[in-house]
């Protein structure tokens, strides 16, 4: 019997240097060689200093950027807290705040109809970090960052097509738009358009 | 419900099967002893090992020493990691500093691990260190072994004819990590990395986004952990919200690629069993009986996702699919995975019992979240790496015996006489899966602590107690995550219910075939039974379905039933 523990015994000390740590190391190692980008975490720069992940969603609520979806990570978009809200889809409680964003939506964006508010633009994405919207929901959106910023309807309309996310390999998923990717370029246009306002909005990247 | 949508799932399904063909041949020659493509790198590797543990892989054991030798080599693991995560503030890679793991947690995650389950009531970016994470590769790995090597001794009951011995477990437990679960999880953790997985040791990165938001990001080794959670069928994911957080999930080709790692190695299995006892179409018929359950269980999921939440539209969102609205219940969903990808990925890993979730199943329409605990309670639907074809071979056993009893015969399985032995295992297999399901759940309705944990009122506090135990013993994982599991009740109740749900079944099980094995072979009659066919597939469909239906009904009913009919008459709930 002891031999057997023995052996048992030697087999997962093994096992354990093999799966855990020499897995581990392996796939360690071939990230640093030929992914080293997507390895530390896909991170953008910008002047040398990371501004973000172009993987992740950031807390975007000011009204002159597109805004992301409501987020329940944390205090909103907090990238050590993923989680979703968990919510029942007839439970009260979510309801009453279903109601507070959606009329949210609609005030804060004049063009969209009662019963045209895109669905996932006011409900919880399922990590609270996910960093697309609808493409309905970038283009409702195009009315009021125009007329707050000045860039004509269509520039802004133009830039939603052209940051659109299509199915991957023409199958998979649905259609959508990075927010990162989406208010990065819009930065870009602010800063041309209306530079007091690029400095005002965007203190990450002056 | 979408043309796209449609063909999405096909098309993920379809790839599952087509691999699994060839996967299931090169897992018969695996467990057979024979020749492989990649002997001329393995073989030196394994003989290395067997050499170092002494063993040697022509001595084969009775069931007894079999199980044993798997039942104390699990034990030994899970006191390695239970250590390692008590005192991670003592071991390397935790720049954050966090404590050891209280030990009603611990206890809970180290069992939930060693089984194959990955229950987390804990949420791994806020608890764990880089160091504790990896512990928990080993016993993804291991889990997912133990598992397939029972499965394996199961199989050799079968097609051995009056013998003693099912095999030797350590030479099939390192064949089954050397050969299957390592090299498949070093292709897939490289192609995650690709995809945009992270693989560091750094913990936490802080950040100034764009807009001069302070913003910190958990990372560390997520790659490696993404593909053998998946592949192994464990689906104990890095962060809190699994593969919802995009660093797990980068995208929609990820997320079908993802599911294509949780099924192919099950469908395969089934196939590999066919190949084993010489009786394919036996098995393809088993086959059938579980792809026409995954396809209903999807078809449901998909149907009430997509069609959305009334109470939403009523307050003027848009929950109806257009060209650039996609619509539907999108609480708790990523956007670019989409509806039909995430109703395909929760009906995936409750069938192959991974439990990995790319989306909040606790935000599903009713209708869907019951379709998901039925996935859970049958445990069967290709199910998770080896015990999911048990768990069906065991339901074959008693619908044999059922269709025994209608024509007076003894009934026979495979040349072999099915008598009361088996069948009472068989039974006690069955019936232990659902008392230790709903023993406890009915417990935990009764006690304050077990109320305590509910996050939403109504009929769906209760589904969130049951899909908790449910997925516990089916040793899936997922959960409605909004239930607070993380109490002295739940961490303690929950881990003895995945103990006992995985090990019970498993004893019962490997002594079927202990018992089986030592059977002589019967000549096929014109009254035998036979094993494949239209008839087959519909005696073993009725009882799978009756068995189920019976048990667990009415629990169904009280939860998601009770608030699908007060949801359609416009109840909210508070």
């Amino acid at each position: 019997m002891l031999k057997e523990l023995v052996k048992m015994i030697k087999l997962t000390i093994l096992l354990y240097i093999i799966c855990s740590l020499g897995y581990t190391f392996l796939i360690w190692g071939i990230g640093k060689i030929a992914f080293p980008f997507q390895a530390d975490g896909s991170i953008v720069y910008k002047n040398s200093k990371p501004i973000g992940s172009m993987l992740i969603g950031e807390k975007f609520t000011s009204p002159y950027i597109f805004n992301g979806r409501p987020s329940y990570a944390g205090n909103g978009y907090n990238g050590t807290e993923s989680g979703a809200s968990n919510y029942a889809p007839a439970n009260g409680k979510y309801i009453a705040i279903e109601k507070k964003l959606i009329d949210r939506f609609l005030k804060e964006n004049p063009s969209v109809k009662k019963g045209g508010v895109p669905a996932d633009i006011v409900t919880g994405s399922g990590s609270g970090l996910g960093l697309y919207i609808s493409i309905a929901a970038a283009f409702d959106q195009v009315g009021r960052i125009s007329s707050l910023t000045g860039i004509p309807k269509a520039v802004l309309n133009n830039l939603v097509k052209r940051n659109i996310s299509y199915r991957q390999l023409g199958i998979f998923g649905t259609p959508g738009v990075n927010t990162v990717k989406l208010n990065l370029k819009l930065s870009l246009l602010i800063k041309k358009y209306n530079f007091k306002l690029y400095k005002n909005i965007f203190k990450g990247l002056v | 419900m979408t043309y796209t949508g449609v063909l999405q799932i096909l098309i993920t399904l379809a790839a599952m099967v087509i691999a699994a063909v060839p996967l299931s041949k090169y897992l018969a020659h695996v467990f057979n002893g024979e020749h492989t493509f990649l002997d001329g790198i393995i073989n030196p590797a394994e003989n290395l090992t067997l050499k170092f543990l002494r063993v040697n892989q022509n001595e084969e054991t009775g069931w007894v020493t079999y199980l044993k030798t798997g039942l104390i080599v699990n034990f030994l693991m899970l006191a390695a990691v239970y250590f390692i995560l008590r005192f991670q503030n003592f071991l390397p890679f935790n720049q954050m500093h966090y404590p050891g793991m209280p030990w009603a947690l611990d206890f809970n995650t180290a069992i939930s691990f060693i089984t194959n389950t990955n229950w987390q009531n804990y949420s791994g970016e806020q608890t764990l260190s880089n160091f504790s994470q990896m512990s928990l590769v080993f016993l993804q790995f291991t889990s997912a072994a133990t598992g397939l090597v029972f499965a394996v001794a199961f199989i050799r009951g079968i097609v051995r004819r009056e013998a003693k011995y099912v095999g030797n477990f350590y030479a099939d437990f390192i064949k089954a990590i050397y050969r299957l679960f390592l090299p498949l999880a070093i292709i897939f953790a490289v192609i995650m990395l690709w995809q945009g997985a992270p693989q560091t040791f750094v913990m936490q990165k802080k950040i100034v986004n764009m807009t001069g938001v302070k913003q910190k990001l958990s990372m560390g080794p997520v790659a490696s952990m993404v593909s053998i959670e998946n592949i192994g069928t464990n689906g104990g994911g890095f962060y809190g919200a699994n593969a919802a957080q995009p660093y797990e999930n980068p995208n929609p080709f990820t997320n079908a690629l993802t599911i294509f790692m949780m099924g192919t190695i099950p469908i395969a299995l089934f196939l590999m069993y066919g190949i084993m006892t010489g009786n394919k179409k036996h098995a393809w018929t088993l086959f059938a009986v579980a792809m026409t359950l995954l396809l209903v269980c999807i078809a449901v999921v998909y149907s009430q996702e997509a069609h959305g939440n009334p109470f939403l539209a009523k307050l003027g969102a848009n929950i109806s699919v257009s060209k650039n609205n996609p619509g539907g219940n999108m609480e708790g969903k990523q956007e670019h995975i989409g509806i039909a990808q995430t109703s395909l990925f929760a009906a995936a890993t409750t069938a192959f019992t991974t439990g990995n979730v790319d989306s909040a199943h606790d935000s599903f329409m009713p209708l869907s979240g019951m379709v998901l605990i039925a996935e859970m309670m049958l445990n069967l639907i290709f199910g998770g790496k080896g015990v999911g074809l048990l768990n069906m071979l065991t339901m074959v056993i008693i619908a044999v015996f059922i269709a025994g009893l209608m024509v007076g015969r003894t009934p026979e399985f495979l040349g072999k006489k099915i008598e009361a032995k088996e069948v009472k295992l068989a039974t006690l297999a069955m019936f232990a899966h659902a008392f230790i399901i709903l023993i406890p759940f009915a417990i935990a309705l009764a006690i304050p602590a077990g109320l305590a944990g509910i996050l939403n009122p109504g009929p769906h506090g209760l589904s969130e107690i049951l899909y908790a135990y449910t997925s516990a013993v089916a040793n899936n994982g997922s959960a409605f995550a909004g239930l607070n599991g993380n109490t002295l009740f739940y961490n303690i109740s929950l881990g003895l219910a995945i103990f006992f749900g995985r090990y019970i079944p498993i004893i019962c099980q490997v002594a079927i075939a202990g018992s089986l094995i030592k059977k002589k072979s019967i000549p096929e009659s014109a009254g035998t039974f036979p094993a494949h066919g239209f008839l087959f597939y519909t005696v073993v469909t009725a009882t799978i379905l009756l068995v189920g239906a019976l048990t667990f009904f009415p629990a169904l009913a009280l939860g998601p039933v009770a608030e699908h009919f007060a949801m359609v008459k416009g109840h909210l709930f508070y």
